[in-house]
């Protein structure tokens, strides 16, 4: 972080990291299914080069076959292309929004935690968004700005940002609160005491004491935020207020296909699965790496 | 007499009592209530008294770590409560801490050589290889091997550790370093090598020590002069080899064991019953009336004021005002 720590014969503060998170299965296991997850929507389309948006009325409906691995849906488009290119704006609107929530949650937490004076009006905020129906709010969101956004900056980009946005803003406070605990204790702590006896002044307070011994808790939060995100985003698409009908995510593709869950229900299955396999390796990839990064080793 | 390094005038720090929905202020916990004493060049002033009396408070107020209620605290000639925060910054080289728990004081998440560089790094712009070269030099000075540098304290033994915080505290050549507790939570094996790096580098480098314990065996061995706090008041303040003027300080001194005479264990007899008196709602009189096996009819009405018994030597106590006697 420092000059300084460059020049010292330190170890690199990543191997031990490293080595702890080599030892953990189930984290390697979360890490390696999230990374053929990650293969699977960015190189996948580009090796099973049929068009996900090509409608084929003579094949509709079709189960499992070789020109179709996983079968078509109601308009004949070919459901594995459809799984892996959805794939691509799920993982990104879980990866965005989670970013956006906890680097809320967080700024919002230790500005609460430290500064008494802030504590009270950023706890009532948080309070009041914790209040708030979440999905009616969501709802309202996208209905309000959808148009303004996809006239402004093309309706992909408007949508993604929108939904990215409206999911992030929605999602930080529970980051806040634990965030705001922890720093809360971490001051009483004679290590902040000792800074403060040095005059280190209260923002590098923050990065070098405060920030790396919240992130446990932060870590934590992100991969929960991860998987929150996307299953907001299965949501608002299943209810038909996420993405247009045409783009495929996987949420949207369940949306789809749960009218047709008694004759075909391959169709929920397929993308229901990604969706859980997700959720479940960004949850035990974090468990693991929030083990790994304490220097305790616990 | 040369001016003190650290003067403390009429130093009170009181902690609001909050109640209710709407936070009042129903009172205050007096920590620390009008405390005076000053601390001389190269001296070591030894703070003792119970869990609770306010030394913790006392250290930390006397390096404006805690803003005091009232009073004043002067360093070297400068009034630490009228300065600015630039100008506080400024002296913050000089002015430092070791804490109790070397395992509470240093950051989990830092290697040992980033914990000592902190300071240099805040304070002396010296280039990064300089930085390593004096980090290597202190810890080589608190005996410290420097392939430690990169290990974290999670690493290190509790003496280790204690060393890493000696190091840093120095880092910068202070005037002064208020030492709370820094042998309690420490094997008694290692608080002897402490105490003698403590004893050594003050030889040294010419150092004050606001030493706060409540190991009456540490402090003869270190302090030149001692003062006794009870419920955040001074009540003895005297050189470390006379005999007790108050009877708290000479119930202290009898429940301690004496270190040169260790095959012979303190008295099983408690010298002192009951507990401290509430610092929110200290007594009317003397705070330590309850206690005192010598208490007087006149101690439970007046509080003994601070006085003159001997040379350098003052106590709080009726017994040594002659007109009260009488």
């Amino acid at each position: 972080m420092t000059d300084a720590a460059a020049l010292l014969p330190l170890r690199s503060q990543w191997r031990p990291v490293w080595e702890r998170l080599r030892g953990n299965r189930a984290a390697l296991a979360g890490a390696a299914l999230f990374a053929g997850l990650l293969v699977f929507v960015s190189i996948g389309p580009i090796l099973w080069m049929v068009d996900p948006w090509a409608i084929d009325p003579d094949n509709r409906n079709q189960g499992p076959s070789l020109g179709h691995p996983l079968g078509t849906d109601q308009l004949g488009r070919d459901l594995l292309a459809r799984l892996m290119v959805g794939g691509r704006i799920t993982l990104a609107v879980g990866v965005m929004a989670m970013l956006i929530g906890v680097g809320l949650g967080t700024l919002v937490g230790v500005m609460a935690g430290y500064f008494r004076r802030l504590d009270g009006v950023l706890m009532r905020l948080t309070d009041l968004f914790l209040a708030l129906p979440m999905l009616p709010i969501l709802l309202v969101l996208v209905l309000l700005f959808r148009e303004a956004l996809a006239a402004r900056l093309g309706e992909a980009t408007g949508i993604f940002l929108l939904v990215v946005g409206a999911i992030g803003l929605t999602s930080w406070m529970h980051t806040a609160r634990i965030v705001r605990a922890d720093v809360m204790t971490l001051k009483e702590r004679d290590f902040i005491t000792a800074a403060q006896a040095i005059g280190t002044p209260p923002r590098r307070i923050i990065t070098r004491h405060v920030l790396p011994n919240v992130l446990s808790p932060v870590i934590v939060s992100a991969t929960l935020g991860v998987a929150g995100a996307i299953m907001i985003e299965s949501a608002l698409s299943f209810l038909g207020m996420g993405f247009p009908p045409d783009v495929p995510t996987w949420g949207r593709m369940v949306h789809d296909a749960v009218d047709y869950l008694q004759q075909f229900p391959g169709r929920v299955l397929w993308p229901g699965a990604f969706i859980s396999l997700t959720v479940l390796s960004v949850n035990y990839l974090g468990d693991g790496l929030r083990a790994a990064l304490d220097p305790r080793g616990i | 007499m040369a001016e003190p390094l650290l003067q403390l005038e009429e130093l009170t720090v009181h902690y609001p009592l909050r109640r209710g929905f709407l936070r009042r202020v129903v009172g205050a916990v007096r920590a620390v209530d009008g405390v005076s004493l000053e601390l001389r060049r190269g001296e070591t002033l030894g703070i003792v008294g119970e869990t609770g009396c306010g030394k913790t408070t006392l250290g930390r107020a006397a390096l404006r770590l805690v803003e005091p209620t009232s009073g004043r605290v002067r360093f070297d000639g400068t009034d630490l409560g009228a300065i600015g925060a630039a100008e506080l910054r400024a002296l913050r080289p000089r002015l430092q801490m070791i804490f109790q728990d070397p395992g509470a004081s240093l950051n989990p998440r830092m290697t040992v050589g980033r914990a000592i560089a902190e300071p240099l790094e805040e304070h002396t712009g010296w280039p990064p290889a300089r930085q390593a070269a004096r980090v290597a030099e202190l810890m080589e000075a608190v005996g410290l091997d420097r392939d430690l540098m990169g290990h974290y304290p999670a690493e290190l033994s509790g003496g280790e550790r204690q060393r890493v915080s000696i190091a840093r505290a120095l880092a910068l050549e202070p005037a002064l370093i208020v030492c709370d507790e820094p042998v309690a939570a420490l094997d008694v094996s290692i608080r002897a090598q402490i105490l003698a790096l403590l004893e050594d580098l003050q030889a040294r480098l010419g150092l004050s020590y606001l030493f706060i314990s409540h190991d009456l065996g540490a402090v003869r061995h270190l302090a030149d002069r001692v003062a006794v706090m009870y419920l955040g008041r001074i009540v003895e303040l005297g050189p470390v080899d006379a005999a007790p003027a108050h009877p708290y300080t000479a119930a202290l001194a009898a429940s301690a064991p004496d270190p040169e005479d260790w095959r012979h264990p303190a008295p099983a007899e408690a010298p002192l019953s009951g507990d401290l008196p509430s610092p929110a709602a200290p007594p009317a009189g003397c705070a330590f009336a309850s206690r005192c096996p010598e208490v007087m009819a006149a101690c439970r009405v007046h509080a003994p004021a601070l006085r003159a018994i001997a040379a350098g030597h003052r106590a709080a106590c009726h017994l040594h005002d002659p007109e009260m006697r009488a």
